[in-house]
């Protein structure tokens, strides 16, 4: 196994204090200690080349997680192993073929061009002159950002940082590249971009990439697999399809009528309905399929029927609202 | 280990490089930096100059050209830690606070390294110039001729000062790591702290009774970063003393090296 | 209903204040250390022998009230934060909501003054005292009612001298971009000038008498002086009246550079 993650679990002890004048006076003097559990006995195994995509609320341990992998913190218990590594060693070797990207946060100079970071992150990872120049023209080009490397980084906007931080992560040829929340902030072309890039990338040199991201987009178009972290619990972990089979038992319809009937009695079946673009978006439960579909057959003379699973986002939905 | 050693000299050029090209596109505040620093050592120079008139030029056994070649020596302690070491050692809270500090935990390089070397500050630099000035002229109104060995010695001994100050620093700074709130108070502290410290070593050893000056010399050797050197060049000193001020920074390095370490299991356990 | 909106203020920024248990702890000791080794300094240059005359007859009782009366005004009289903060929340343009809010920037900054100090008074007043009782032979206790009251007066005077001065100065980021390096220059000027470093008796009277007249002195070596009764009932009168002239010159200073900044502000959409 190329990354092996074996019933992990993280605990943190935070100082708890009452509120107000009374409780800080009080807490100059005792503080409570609380055991938060942010990962929950956790397991997975990821093979080299995979894109995986970690999903879940705010607080579910995705970012816990990926630290663990990466090193920055190691579990309260269980055991990771990432190429036959333990990341908590934090061996230089095992360093070198590792990189992270954090949506929010910057590893570049600020005030000096991308160039700059660039050069030093050579002396850093011992990249050979020849292979850093190539690589570097390489990326630059496929992003677009030839032109820019000189620029001091202050004055790039926050899609093209975005993409100097990739350059950054990838000049030293990592197996595995993770990232946080990358495209946090980004405009609507930047995420595409990036997006893009990221699974071209991983296609072409077969490069790990590991992701958590709150825009579904990113999961759906550069994972093929998901990981569904829930309150520290691993929900779910396989493809996106899985997931929405597993999760929603409710099947899409989109019916449009010739001469603009309108549906008054709902069939058996339909758990809800709301008018969309002329015709009528309905929710209905699979098993009751024939019935539903006979009824609007009969309805009237049907301009146009689409038929389908449920949205990603409906079932990511349904899921925080307490499943 | 020559390949390392060149490879840890090369990363302190670029980031030595990178600060003074930093420095230099903001032009205006580097000079004015650099003037009002110089502004800092005149009210001190003013202080010493009014003691010594005041006092018949005897301050203690110290007369006024003595007072300045110890105001000298401390200016280019300070100037020279304040360059290179300060805004490198007082960083930590923010590092961790901002996330960067992780970016500097993920790099193949000794974390600890780049921590203290990444920033390099030119316009304190300058400082070190005014520290040399005085020092040179006060010598010289000494009637005390140049020795290359005795210059080269003071230079060691104020490079070792620094050392001291960075060990003082840097020890506070990982306190701060055992302060799971790294609010904003946590990161003042090392920094008063580190002040309160220096407080005892900026002046003349005479002010404290000899009883207080043995204890400031081989206890807590304060008294090792500015008096030592500048009673090198001016006064007596034991052999001793200079061979102590040596063994305490290995020393001091040696348990500063064991409390980051400490401090940074405490990270890994209780991070974000 | 002024008051209950700057009452909270005061009420939270209290909480604010003694969260930081670490800080409050330590505090006593990292305030010391100057005051330590000026004390050292007095009391050897004294043991050794000097003429009196020669130090503006500042006896060795003299000298050490006054190291740790200047101490104890300094600290308390200069918060150190202002600046930061101030500049900090014109350049984030948190002020902004000041120029919504039916309350004035200048006056919440007092608001929070009065309470930074009353925070400040209960946490420096025990290791201060401390300090006092260790030095109880050498320190004056005034025993003049009137001087004493005078002392009392001339304080508050001089933290909001010390304030405003700095509350000027901060309103400069208005105008440069980086004040970190204007602050730690004006700092160790006003300290200077304040007789921070020493007693202002001892510099040549033309400089004395020069410094008298800038708003400097009344933060630290003013008070000071009084409590020593180092100045006789006539110069305490002259110089009270300076000190209420540049109150006056201070607030309308503020109030005009407030206004030009604010104007600017606007205009550039900082």
């Amino acid at each position: 196994m190329h990354i092996q993650v074996e019933n992990v679990v993280k605990d943190y002890k935070i100082n708890s204090k009452e509120q107000g004048l009374k409780g800080s006076v009080k807490g100059l003097f005792t503080r409570e200690k609380k055991i938060v559990r942010a990962v929950d006995n956790i397991s997975f195994s990821i093979e080299e080349g995979e894109c995986v995509g970690f999903i879940g609320e705010n607080g579910a341990g995705k970012t816990t997680t990926i630290k663990m992998l990466s090193g920055l913190i190691y579990p309260s218990q269980g055991s990771i192993e990432v190429f036959n590594y333990k990341p908590a060693d934090r061996k230089k070797e095992f360093k070198k073929q590792i990189s992270l990207v954090m949506g929010n946060k910057s590893q570049l100079w600020w005030d000096l061009s991308a160039f700059e970071s660039f050069d030093l992150q050579r002396v850093l990872y011992d990249i050979p002159k020849a292979d850093f120049k190539k690589r570097l023209d390489r990326l630059a080009e496929t992003l677009n950002v030839t032109a820019l490397i000189e620029k001091p980084v202050r004055s790039l906007s926050l899609g093209e940082r975005m993409k100097m931080e990739l350059i950054v992560s990838l000049l030293y040829n990592p197996r595995v590249l993770i990232l946080d929340e990358p495209t946090i902030g980004l405009d609507l072309n930047s995420q595409k971009n990036i997006r893009k890039f990221l699974r071209e990338f991983n296609q072409e040199n077969k490069t790990t990439v590991i992701m958590t991201s709150h825009y579904l987009e990113d999961i759906e178009t550069v994972c093929d697999r998901l990981l569904f972290i829930q309150k520290g619990k691993l929900i779910h972990d396989g493809t996106k399809d899985e997931i929405i089979e597993r999760f929603s038992q409710d099947a899409r319809i989109y019916v449009r009528y010739k001469n603009n009937i309108a549906i008054t009695d709902l069939p058996k079946g339909v758990t809800s309905i709301k008018p969309k673009d002329e015709g009528f978006e309905l929710h209905i439960n699979k098993e009751e399929y024939n019935n539903v579909i006979r009824t609007l057959l009969n309805l009237g003379d049907i301009d146009k029927l689409d038929i389908g699973g449920m949205s990603l986002e409906h079932v990511v939905e349904k899921i925080y609202g307490g499943e | 280990m020559i390949k390392s050693i060149k490879k840890y000299l090369t990363i302190y050029y670029m980031f030595v490089r990178s600060c003074l090209m930093k420095e230099m596109e903001r032009r205006g505040n580097f000079i004015l930096m650099s003037i009002t620093t110089s502004f800092l050592n005149l009210y001190f120079l003013f202080y010493y100059l009014v003691l010594a008139e005041r006092l018949d030029n005897n301050f203690l056994g110290w007369g006024k050209n003595e007072l300045l070649f110890f105001l000298g020596t401390e200016i280019l302690c300070h100037s020279a830690f304040m360059a290179t070491c300060f805004y490198n050692v007082f960083t930590l809270p923010d590092h961790v606070r901002t996330g960067s500090f992780d970016f500097l935990l993920i790099k193949p390089v000794n974390t600890r390294f780049l921590l203290s070397t990444r920033n390099f500050n030119f316009s304190t630099f300058s400082q070190v110039l005014f520290g040399i000035a005085l020092t040179s002229y006060s010598y010289w109104k000494l009637g005390f001729k140049f020795s290359l060995p005795k210059l080269l010695l003071f230079i060691i001994l104020i490079l070792n000062s620094v050392m001291i100050m960075y060990l003082i620093g840097f020890t506070l700074m990982c306190l701060a790591f055992y302060f799971t709130r790294i609010s904003s108070y946590g990161s003042v502290l090392p920094y008063r702290g580190f002040f309160a410290i220096y407080w005892f070593a900026r002046r003349p050893e005479n002010i404290f009774s000899s009883q207080v000056i043995q204890i400031l010399t081989y206890v807590c050797p304060v008294l090792l970063i500015v008096n030592l050197p500048c009673k090198w060049m001016i006064r007596t000193t034991s052999p001793i003393t200079i061979i102590w001020a040596f063994i305490f920074s290995i020393i001091f390095f040696l348990l500063s090296q064991v409390l980051w370490k400490k401090g940074l299991q405490k990270y890994e356990s209780a991070s974000s | 209903m002024q008051i209950s909106k700057y009452l909270s203020i005061i009420k939270v920024s209290m909480q604010d204040n003694l969260e930081y248990r670490f800080n409050f702890f330590t505090t006593f000791i990292f305030m010391i250390a100057p005051l330590a080794v000026h004390i050292c300094l007095w009391s050897t240059v004294y043991g050794v022998g000097v003429s009196e005359a020669n130090l503006s007859n500042y006896s060795y009782q003299m000298m050490i009230t006054y190291t740790i009366l200047g101490h104890c005004l300094d600290k308390f009289t200069g918060d150190v934060n202002l600046q930061l903060r101030v500049s900090s929340e014109i350049r984030d343009g948190v002020i902004s909501k000041y120029l919504l809010l039916p309350v004035s920037y200048f006056n919440t900054n007092v608001s929070y003054l009065i309470t930074n100090r009353m925070v400040y008074f209960v946490t420096l007043i025990i290791p201060y005292l401390l300090v006092i009782f260790c030095f109880r032979s050498q320190f004056m206790f005034n025993s003049d009612p009137m001087y004493f009251l005078i002392f009392t007066i001339a304080i508050p005077a001089a933290i909001f001298i010390s304030f405003m001065v700095n509350h000027l100065i901060a309103l400069a980021t208005f105008w440069l971009k980086d004040v970190s390096s204007l602050y730690v220059f004006t700092q160790s000027t006003f300290s200077f000038l304040a007789g921070g470093y020493f007693t202002l008796d001892l510099l040549p009277t033309w400089a004395f008498n020069l410094l008298m007249h800038t708003p400097f002195p009344y933060i630290l070596y003013f008070p000071a002086a009084i409590y020593m009764k180092k100045l006789d009932p006539g110069q305490i009168k002259y110089y009270g009246m300076i000190a209420c002239i540049w109150i006056v010159v201070l607030l309308i200073l503020n109030s005009i550079v407030w206004k030009c900044g604010v104007k600017r502000y606007s205009a550039d959409g900082m």
